[in-house]
């Protein structure tokens, strides 16, 4: 089993995925447990993977002993392998945190199932996103995972369904745009392996058939990651989605496709110093850091909570293109934990979106004075979140954009040091000003004018507050072990980022 | 001199954050959770004080922990510098605690948990910022600290205090993220963050320019945090705090938090020599000069007994730039032991301030006409250090500003005394006509009904650290021997290396 | 005019054609129902490039005959591999698409973009 862990990784959820319908038939019960544990699973078995890549060095799988370029292959190197890890953990928790979110009724069950069998499948996409090692299997998982999203998405009601059928559109052209550069790329050199292409194409890239593969690449990727002004399908989508859903989703999704971007920018196409390469990189720089500005002056506008954090996620997701502009091997590394970081702060943030919204049928911030006196805990929880997304100490934010500051100031990139720090004042806006309605303010005549749609339980269902609380935890032990996690695992990410010279 | 890996300096760190929880956990119950904060605050005073004798000794105490980033770990070590802060700050807040629990119980404040709790969390804070052995660990404790006096100075929860804590939070974040940015730079730089006695930035680094811009980065957070003008304006508006909170943070912890950050810019990071050769220090001291006289001056015409405090913090803080910008072992020895000096004064003045108002719920000069009478251990308590902060004589403060005072002369900057005479006459206006309205004037009114001193809990700290005051002006070197620490923590900067120097 | 030469640039300009056509009604037109129908012409068009990639004149379909072991004289099997995934992918994506629409349709009695937009403010 041990020795293919790295397509079970793939193949349980997808499994679960197809057994969780029959399962909800005969035992409703078992349902509720089988999809976090076949996550939980997951999670060890990549948990694995990363212990024995730092150890015994990057691991290709070849599906069926046909080895590449004529076989399909996983790469799981010490990034990918990080990158499943942090999928999985934040998977599995809001997963057990999607428990007591969805209707209890039997007449519901169907729904009740699709939810899990949904959020599987995206799981399912994911994993192989991160693990894909040819680019046409990757496209294949891509639609897996986006597939997958839109049917959960649109499982938010009516108004779901319509900003989920807009993202189906969008994503399609994104999906149809990288399709497209696959053709192209295959067409030039015969190759679908990236460990074959990160030797063919950079020769090839002053092509001019090549350099437009490389642009409808870029954009391709960039609507699905949602980069600026390619974003316009995220608001409303994340706004109206089931909130365990968008937690997964906005968490992880696209943030595994800028590190899909990174993959080929850093990797197959060979990295800064072509001028194909420098030209996108400054292109998606400069969109990035727009879109760092305009997503937190528009997250500051809104009054809908999750549509404020979906313009924050604008403004977050951006810092990965930001740190692939900048080049430097410390912006590297602060890509890597931020996307660690915000992976994990994101999804926390949707949580308390969504357990707020469980409680008090509400998702309107003015409304929100003395939240604290009726939910504490998800109070604090979201107190550390908001640092990490401002970029406080000691929380893994403050030591992503730590990274990214000292990367952009050694690559010469000062207006994106200086973006950086106004987009943490930025983000200080809305968050605190939220945090002030949360503890500090109360509604008329010092009375707490909340109203409580659900009594059943104090505040909210352990199995909601658990992993709120352990996102809470990880977000600080990241911050904190950052170091470690730098020395141990981010410096295998690739001797040809990192050089020999280290940090 | 020795490094000596003791942890120690964690422990002071650690403890108030642990016991901080303790305090949450037992909401409930008012005694537990003011009996937690009593033991938080003696151990803390236990531990630093242990570590005293060593650091006299000229050796310092390293606690290196976690690694935050590669090459920098979360290092807390404890030198002369260091040490004067956290024993005032940790002193202090052993006196504060009993002073709250009388406050905050005559008063009947709400939310007294979340008040206690962040204390707690501040006081760790400080502790953290003190013994800071590099500018990451510095900063992150620096906005842990601005976090965690958010909840304080919005105590009241009305729209007074939510504006003074917003624009409290304006202030200190972005200055924070400058300095952020600034630590960026140097690192980028030089590639280390390590507080070195006399600095590791120098010429060679890089341009006047660069490092002019540098510096006023990194001025940036702990000048906003000390109160320096123009970046004074959260400091009189966070006054709405309650009394022991502008007592502890707002007269010692946050913005000695703020000077103590200079110093460290000053001294361990680009060091006197640096410092002059970019012109920085003419720069420090002309704000800082500017500072005292105006604040002095905007202090007079304020009618409201904190209020006037507040701006005479202001001033007074500027006297420890002014100490470190004269670039003299001597002023900067001054300037140190100013954070002690001021401290001590500083917060027996808002004591009485905190408990005239437990009597009288309103603190307008004029309200206050002939309650001296009334309350004669209090406001002879004020009077006291009244003098002290204006620079009398066998107080403490006279001690900081003799030492300001001779070494500026020493380099023939004689329009220093010039500075000190006219703020000692400005401080001595706006403090002492107080009392002199207390013990002379009439009784309003409206305050005719006020009998007797305020309750023990509050007079006894109050006492106890004008006494203090007292014992430290006659002799600076009594029991822990701060003004030598002080000499050491200067010699070190002067000298470029820890230990006893000379 | 050969063959050859239809293949080799017209063709491939006509797929063009025919991909900005879908991208275009994608982006102008204001029924969802034609901007789906849209999308599946838009996918078409990849799986038409595709195919074009693979074609080689007076090649065989790539099952080994007897005798011939040149790998000249096959087609290239693998565009085609591929777009069979292409192809359930285009077709799942529409089901998904037209489930929503299904339930756009039941709620909001209409399919045209402004009027479902105005209808979901209210």
């Amino acid at each position: 089993m041990i020795t293919n862990a790295p397509v079970l990784i793939v193949l349980i959820p997808l499994a679960t995925a197809l057994l969780t319908p029959l399962i909800s038939y005969l035992v409703p019960k078992l349902m509720r447990y089988l999809a976090p544990l076949a996550l939980g699973t997951v999670t060890l078995l990549s948990g694995y993977n990363l212990y024995h890549v730092v150890n015994h060095g990057a691991w290709h799988y070849h599906f069926g002993g046909w080895t590449p370029p004529f076989g399909i292959e996983f790469v799981i190197d010490p990034l990918s392998a990080t990158i499943a890890v942090v999928v999985g953990l934040v998977a599995t928790l809001v997963i057990i945190f999607a428990k007591s979110y969805l209707p209890e009724e039997r007449e519901n069950l169907l729904k009740f199932s699709l939810f899990y069998v949904l959020f599987l499948l995206v799981a399912t996409g994911i994993f192989g996103i991160t693990l894909a090692g040819d680019i046409f299997t990757l496209y294949v998982f891509i639609e897996i995972a986006s597939i997958a999203a839109y049917g959960l998405l649109a499982m938010g009601g009516y108004k779901a369904a319509v900003s989920s059928f807009r993202y189906v559109l969008i994503g399609t052209v994104g999906a149809s745009f990288y399709l497209l550069a696959v053709a192209f790329i295959y067409a030039n050199t015969g190759s679908l392996n990236m460990a074959d292409l990160s030797t063919l194409l950079p020769p090839l890239l002053t092509d001019r058939t090549m350099i437009f593969a490389v642009a409808i690449l870029v954009a391709g990727l960039g609507i699905k990651s949602a980069l600026w002004p390619m974003h316009t399908w995220m608001p409303d989508v994340y706004t109206y989605g089931p909130p365990p859903a968008v937690a997964f989703i906005a968490g992880t999704m696209t943030k595994v496709f800028s590190y899909v971007l990174f993959r080929f920018l850093y990797f197959i196409l060979g990295g800064p110093g072509n001028p194909v390469i420098d030209t996108v990189l400054f292109i998606i720089g400069i969109l990035a850091a727009i879109a760092i500005l305009y997503g937190s002056i528009m997250a500051i506008a809104q009054k809908d909570f999750r549509r404020m954090l979906a313009y924050s996620s604008v403004a977050q997701i951006s810092y990965l293109p930001l740190a692939m502009a900048i080049g430097s091997p410390a912006a590297l590394v602060g890509l890597i934990l931020q996307l660690i970081s915000h992976a994990m702060t994101k999804s926390l943030l949707y949580m308390t979106a969504g357990g707020i919204d469980w409680k008090t049928g509400n998702v309107n911030v003015t409304r929100f004075n003395g939240l604290y006196k009726i939910m504490p805990i998800t109070c604090g929880v979201f107190l550390v979140a908001a640092c990490s997304m401002i970029g406080l100490p000691p929380t893994s934010g403050f030591f992503a954009k730590w990274y990214l500051l000292t990367g952009s100031l050694s690559g010469h990139q000062l207006l994106f040091a200086i973006v950086l720090v106004i987009s943490s004042l930025l983000n200080a806006i809305y968050f605190l000003r939220l945090l002030e309605r949360f503890f500090f303010r109360t509604g008329i005549d010092d009375k707490i004018d909340i109203q409580i749609v659900r009594f059943s339980v104090r505040e909210l269902p352990l199995s909601m507050l658990v992993p709120m609380i352990t996102m809470a935890i990880l977000i600080v032990i990241v911050g904190l072990g950052s170091g470690y996690l730098v020395d141990f695992a981010l410096q295998y990410i690739s001797p040809l980022i990192l050089g020999g010279g280290g940090l | 001199m020795e490094f000596l890996i003791d942890n120690r300096p964690l422990w002071a760190v650690l403890i108030p954050l642990c016991l901080s929880v303790l305090i949450l956990i037992c909401h409930h119950f008012p005694n537990m959770r003011e009996f937690w904060t009593l033991v938080a605050a003696a151990f803390k005073v236990g531990i630093v004080y242990s570590m005293i004798p060593t650091i006299l000794a000229g050796n310092v105490l390293m606690s290196a922990t976690l690694e935050l980033a590669p090459g920098i770990s979360l290092c807390l070590r404890a030198d002369a510098a260091g040490m004067v802060f956290a024993a005032l700050a940790s002193l202090l807040w052993f006196i504060t605690s009993f002073f709250s629990i009388g406050y905050m119980r005559s008063l009947k404040e709400l939310h007294q948990t979340g008040y206690y709790f962040s204390f707690a969390i501040c006081l760790s804070a400080t502790m953290g910022i003190a013994f800071a052995g590099n500018l990451l660990t510095f900063i992150v404790f620096f906005e842990l600290l601005t976090l965690a006096t958010y909840p304080l100075v919005a105590h009241h929860r009305d729209q007074e205090s939510l504006k003074a804590s917003r624009r409290y939070l304006v202030y200190t974040i972005i200055g924070g993220q400058l300095t952020l940015l600034g630590i960026a730079f140097v690192y980028y730089l030089t590639g280390s963050l390590e507080f070195i006695p006399g600095g590791f930035m120098n010429t060679d680094t890089a341009s006047k320019t660069v490092l002019v811009i540098v510096f006023l980065l990194l001025l940036a957070g702990p000048a906003v945090k000390a109160g320096l003008m123009p970046f004074h304006g959260w400091l009189p508006s966070a006054m709405v705090a309650p009394t022991p909170v502008s007592a502890l943070l707002h007269a010692v912890a946050v913005v000695k938090a703020g000077c103590f950050g200079i110093i460290r810019m000053v001294g361990y990071v680009f060091g006197p020599a640096t410092m002059q050769a970019i012109g920085m220090d003419t720069f420090l001291v002309a704000i800082a000069s500017f500072t005292i006289i105006t604040a002095s001056v905007i202090a007079l015409t304020q009618n409201h007994l904190k209020q006037r405090l507040a701006f005479s913090t202001i001033s007074q803080l500027s006297y420890i730039v002014l100490g470190i910008g004269l670039m003299n072992p001597m002023t900067m020895a001054a300037g140190i032991f100013h954070l002690f000096a001021h401290g001590m004064m500083k917060i027996t003045l808002f004591f009485t301030a905190g408990a005239i108002y437990t009597k009288t719920h309103d603190l307008r000069i004029n309200m206050l006409s002939g309650l001296g009478r009334v309350m004669p251990f209090t406001f002879t308590a004020y009077t006291i250090c009244s003098l002290g902060i204006a620079g009398m004589p066998f107080t403490v403060g006279f001690i900081s500003k003799w030492n300001i005072l001779m070494g500026a002369v020493e380099d023939g900057k004689l329009w220093v005394i010039a500075l000190l005479l006219v703020s000692a006459v400005l401080t001595c206006a706006y403090l002492l006509s107080v009392s002199y309205k207390a013990f002379f004037g009439k009784v309003v009114p409206s305050m005719q009904h006020i009998k007797g001193e305020p309750n023990l809990l509050c007079l006894f700290p109050l006492l106890t650290a004008c006494f203090l005051s007292l014992v430290f002006g006659i002799f600076p070197d009594f029991a822990e021997n701060f003004y030598q620490l002080a000499q050491m923590a200067a010699a070190n900067i002067f000298n470029g290396f820890f230990g006893l120097g000379g | 005019m050969t063959i050859a030469f239809l293949a080799s640039y017209v063709l491939f300009w006509l797929v063009a054609i025919m991909y900005c056509c879908g991208l275009f009604g994608m982006m102008q037109v204001k029924n969802l129902m034609r901007k789906l129908m849209a999308m599946n012409i838009m996918q078409t068009a990849i799986i038409l490039f595709y195919l074009l990639l693979g074609y080689k004149p007076d090649a065989v379909t790539p099952i080994l005959i007897n005798g011939i072991t040149n790998p000249v004289f096959y087609a290239n099997p693998l565009p085609q591999a591929l777009m069979l995934t292409a192809i359930v992918v285009n077709l799942s994506t529409t089901g998904v698409a037209l489930t929503l629409l299904i339930i756009i349709a039941r709620k909001y009695d209409t399919l045209e973009e402004d009027e479902v937009l105005r209808r979901m403010c209210e």
